[in-house]
């Protein structure tokens, strides 16, 4: 209903209007995808629980952390598994 | 009587929340119903500046939550609207004067006497915030179409739905028509299709708040003021009234021909509607 009266006013590429609105939805993108850090905490220990059931790991070798690019918010993690030689 | 309890917030700060507290409040009150607007921003009140009642003040908000005087003793009337009072916030004290719990009861006893609490929020998400809706069953949430105003309004709305107020509604304020037409402004489309909450105003951008302010008497009294006329609006949406969204974009006039028109008090109906 909304989308069929509104005029679709001045949404030009590069115009202060078009580049207002990519800012403002980057900016929001990204704070609705903060986790906090006992958040980011729990989940890490959680995956590396999970994990350890299955292969051996060297946690002190690990990484886990939000990355973000122009694509969007990736949880990324780096696991190094104990040598097995 | 159970009246109800609207925050009205931003999280930024200078986006004319408390000038929409004071002329929603004040539309309200002209529509027959009994209205208290408590102004919660201790230490930096100016409800009572844009109501015009800074000089009536005896008994604030602390005095009652402190219990030095009784609720009746600290509720300024209005000057003009006959069913509109005022408890304003202390100016000399610290925030945290006031807890949540505090507000809460307050709002509580309220609500049996009036048909509706306006809480004016402080700006910030901080303690102040998280008191004033505490006791809300609604919340106002007031934006510029501008970047900043809007990521704030953004994690207002997300902390509001946290708290498990989900009537959220939003009010979009000084909006300048010229600005959108060329392409130059954030429409009020943008802003609502990012935000994901409902309208309850579309507020033009208008000299006449400023005028109205230094005067003390709210815009909604001025009939030629636009913004005054889209609060009148806003009051009667939030009274459960059916009133089609007006886009300022579409009811200012831009041509001379518009001009001569609106001078000659020939309305075109507004037709952008949400």
């Amino acid at each position: 209903m909304f989308k069929l009266f509104w005029k679709d006013r001045g949404l030009r590429k590069g115009s202060p209007r078009q580049v207002a609105r990519e800012r403002v939805e980057s900016a929001i993108r990204r704070d609705r995808m903060e986790v906090s850090a006992p958040q980011l905490s729990a989940l890490r220990d959680n995956m590396l629980f999970t994990i350890k059931e299955h292969l051996p790991v060297a946690p002190e070798f690990t990484e886990f952390g939000l990355q973000r690019d122009v694509d969007g918010v990736f949880l990324v993690s780096r696991v190094r598994l104990q040598d097995i030689r | 009587m159970s009246g109800k309890t609207i925050v009205m917030t931003s999280g930024k700060g200078g986006v004319g929340k408390t000038t929409a507290t004071a002329n929603v409040g004040t539309a309200l009150a002209l529509r027959s119903n009994r209205v208290v607007v408590i102004d919660t921003d201790i230490g930096l009140r100016n409800l009572d500046v844009v109501m015009g009642l800074e000089n009536r003040i005896v008994y604030d908000l602390v005095d009652v939550v402190e219990e030095r005087c009784k609720i009746e003793q600290a509720l300024i009337r209005d000057k003009h609207a006959g069913e509109l009072y005022l408890i304003a916030a202390a100016q000399t004290r610290d925030k945290d004067c006031v807890s949540g719990e505090q507000l809460v009861d307050l709002c509580r006893r309220l609500e049996a006497e009036f048909d509706y609490v306006i809480v004016d929020c402080p700006a910030g998400i901080e303690q102040g915030f998280r008191n004033a809706i505490a006791a809300a069953q609604e919340a106002l949430v007031v934006t510029t179409p501008e970047v900043s105003a809007i990521r704030d309004a953004d994690r207002v709305i997300g902390l509001l739905h946290a708290s498990e107020i989900r009537s959220a509604r939003l009010i979009i304020n000084r909006i300048k028509p010229d600005l959108v037409r060329r392409g130059d402004m954030l429409d009020a489309s943008d802003v609502l299709e990012m935000l994901a909450v409902d309208a309850v105003g579309l507020v033009p951008s208008d000299d006449r708040v400023i005028t109205s302010t230094n005067n003390g008497t709210p815009v909604v009294y001025d009939t030629q003021s636009p913004s005054g006329r889209e609060f009148v609006r806003v009051a009667a949406r939030i009274d459960g009234e059916y009133i089609p969204m007006i886009d300022p974009v579409d009811e200012q006039p831009t041509s001379i021909m518009d001009k001569v028109r609106t001078l000659m008090g020939i309305n075109r109906k507004a037709s952008a509607h949400v």
